[in-house]
């Protein structure tokens, strides 16, 4: 699970520090860096995973102004079976034009390296941490993305297949449609490959399958099941069938002619069933959009039956009352921006006295005047 | 079986402990509604005893349309569970609502001294209602056996062990108006 993120002088991030919980709802107001926190995440997701060069990211550029500071950083920690591992990466700007490259990159397992790359020399260490190659690589790039697994390297492997696993989600059903043009390993931030995404799910588990026809079963009145009919060569379209009753017969639904709300809610069931309750750790931003409000806490409630049953991670960004009413007393922390930009973390805390629920608290905007952010910009 | 559960608990575990009771009762997330928790940590009692009335009335006017039941979820503390019970007569007759009647799904659930002596007494341990528990550190993760054994022990004609504490002995009765 991820234990810690530090991100310092990227984007809005000056010596930040967020150690998320197994459930966790980040709250805050507009602008204090909720989202881009995920953005952050996914970039070093995709810079680890994919190997794409820095310049890809426009990093530099994401320099806080007003910190005069080269050096970006960035830390993850997890807590996984081999034990504690920390990720590191330093970046700077190098050359004329200045570009950005890799000072430093590596990785320590229980606080011994295991993967080390510095001043464009990559060393690796063995499963008993004993060093057993150093060689050359692209300073303009993460050299832990070119890392291949195999027998030796089970640790860091394991790593950063786990770190390849980090899902962050911003559901936008505007740009789903029902094609499939093929299966997709991975999903998209805004799910728009979710047809092709579920295809290679539907091939992978099966058994999760009928967990999530179940889940859906119990939201969508009437709907009977998820189907990919064929519509060419390896060409499938992802649609809903609806039961009309012993007397007619079902009725077909696209993807793409399902509402925003019900194409939401097959996606945040796919979540659900196939990453969260296999483990993996889930972020999603604004996960209640276009759903109905009757049907919230019921998602809401599942996802903490399968967080609390030990399986995965989760963390909700939202503004939603009925998801902050729910998670924010336990399970609530705020990302509070001051004014000159920095973002820090806080618990949240609401109002011991005057028993509101929390989502009331925050609209009247109480939580930053009871001293506890501990600035008086807002 | 109703059809829908209102479920108001005084804090997240209470919430926890019934949740996964009503699963042993073939119910779904989809037939549960919590209500919302207050925002500080320090008033759930105070706050369920407010909207208890509310709540009771909603019930009464759903029942007439649909089979509904109502979880009332809160510890007695120091006090004694009548007290409990006596706040939420008053706080009908304030309200001018009746008292649940014999056949009403009303559920009164007070743990004393709170909710974690349940989960502890659920799970086997020998506890008392006058030591707080609350700050016990493994009791998140003994919520679901201790709602596993609340369903065994709340069945009729269940065999309960002499260690189960008073006030979950009162909650027994409590829990068959669901059914």
């Amino acid at each position: 699970m991820l234990t810690r993120v530090y991100i310092d002088n990227f984007g809005c991030f000056v010596n930040f520090e967020h150690k998320p919980a197994r459930k966790q709802l980040v709250l805050g107001r507009n602008g204090c860096g909720k989202s881009s926190y995920m953005d952050t995440l996914l970039l070093l997701r995709q810079l680890v995973t994919k190997g794409d060069v820095l310049d890809d990211f426009s990093i530099l550029s994401k320099r806080i102004r007003w910190l005069n500071q080269s050096r970006q950083t960035f830390e993850i920690e997890a807590e996984l079976e081999e034990g504690r591992y920390c990720y590191r990466l330093v970046v700077d700007p190098w050359g004329e034009p200045a570009r950005p490259r890799v000072v430093s990159e590596t990785v320590h397992l229980n606080d011994q390296p295991i993967f080390e790359f510095q001043l464009a020399t990559v060393h690796l260490y063995n499963d008993e941490y004993e060093q057993r190659a150093a060689y050359e690589s692209d300073w303009h790039r993460s050299a832990l993305a070119t890392i291949m697994p195999r027998g030796e390297l089970q640790k860091l492997s394991g790593f950063k297949r786990w770190l390849g696993g980090i899902y962050c989600f911003r559901i936008n059903p505007f740009t789903m449609g029902a094609r499939s043009e093929g299966e997709d390993l991975n999903p998209r931030v805004d799910l728009l490959n979710i047809a092709s995404w579920y295809r290679h799910l539907l091939q992978a588990d099966p058994k999760q399958n009928i967990a999530l026809l179940n889940s859906l079963r119990e939201v969508m009145d009437d709907f009977s099941y998820l189907k990919l009919d064929p519509a060419g060569e390896n060409i499938r379209l992802l649609a809903a069938e609806f039961d009309r009753g012993e007397d007619a017969n079902a009725v077909k639904f696209y993807l793409n002619q399902l509402s925003d709300g019900q194409r939401c809610l097959i996606c945040l069931y796919t979540i659900l069933h196939f990453v969260l309750a296999k483990g993996s750790t889930v972020i999603i931003d604004e996960p209640e959009n276009f759903i109905s409000l009757r049907e919230i806490q019921p998602w809401l409630t599942a996802v903490a039956d399968t967080v609390e049953g030990g399986k995965g991670q989760v963390l909700l960004i939202s503004h939603h009352p009925e998801i902050i009413n729910q998670w924010a007393p336990k399970n609530g922390v705020q990302f509070v921006r001051d004014r000159i930009g920095a973002v820090r973390v806080e618990p949240f805390r609401g109002d011991s006295d005057s028993c509101l629920p929390p989502a009331e608290f925050i609209a009247r905007g109480w939580e930053s005047e009871y001293g506890f952010t501990g600035h008086s910009a807002w | 079986m109703a059809s829908q559960v209102i479920v108001l608990g005084k804090d997240e575990r209470h919430q926890q402990l019934v949740r996964r009771y009503l699963y042993r009762l073939s119910y779904r997330p989809h037939d549960i509604r919590f209500e919302a928790l207050p925002s500080g940590r320090g008033c759930g009692e105070q706050w369920v005893r407010d909207v208890y009335a509310d709540a009771v009335r909603a019930y009464r006017n759903r029942s007439s349309r649909a089979k509904t039941a109502l979880i009332v979820a809160i510890d007695a503390d120091t006090g004694e569970v009548e007290r409990r019970l006596s706040q939420f007569r008053s706080s009908l007759d304030q309200a001018n609502v009746a008292f649940r009647t014999e056949k009403e799904a009303v559920v009164h659930l007070i743990p004393k001294r709170n909710i974690e002596t349940w989960i502890l007494c659920l799970n086997g341990r020998i506890v008392d209602e006058i030591t707080d528990y609350s700050r016990n550190t493994d009791v998140d993760e003994l919520i679901a056996p201790a709602a596993a054994t609340l369903f065994v022990w709340s069945r009729p004609d269940a065999g309960v062990p002499v260690e189960c504490v008073p006030s979950l002995r009162m909650a027994f009765p409590e829990l068959r108006r669901l059914e």
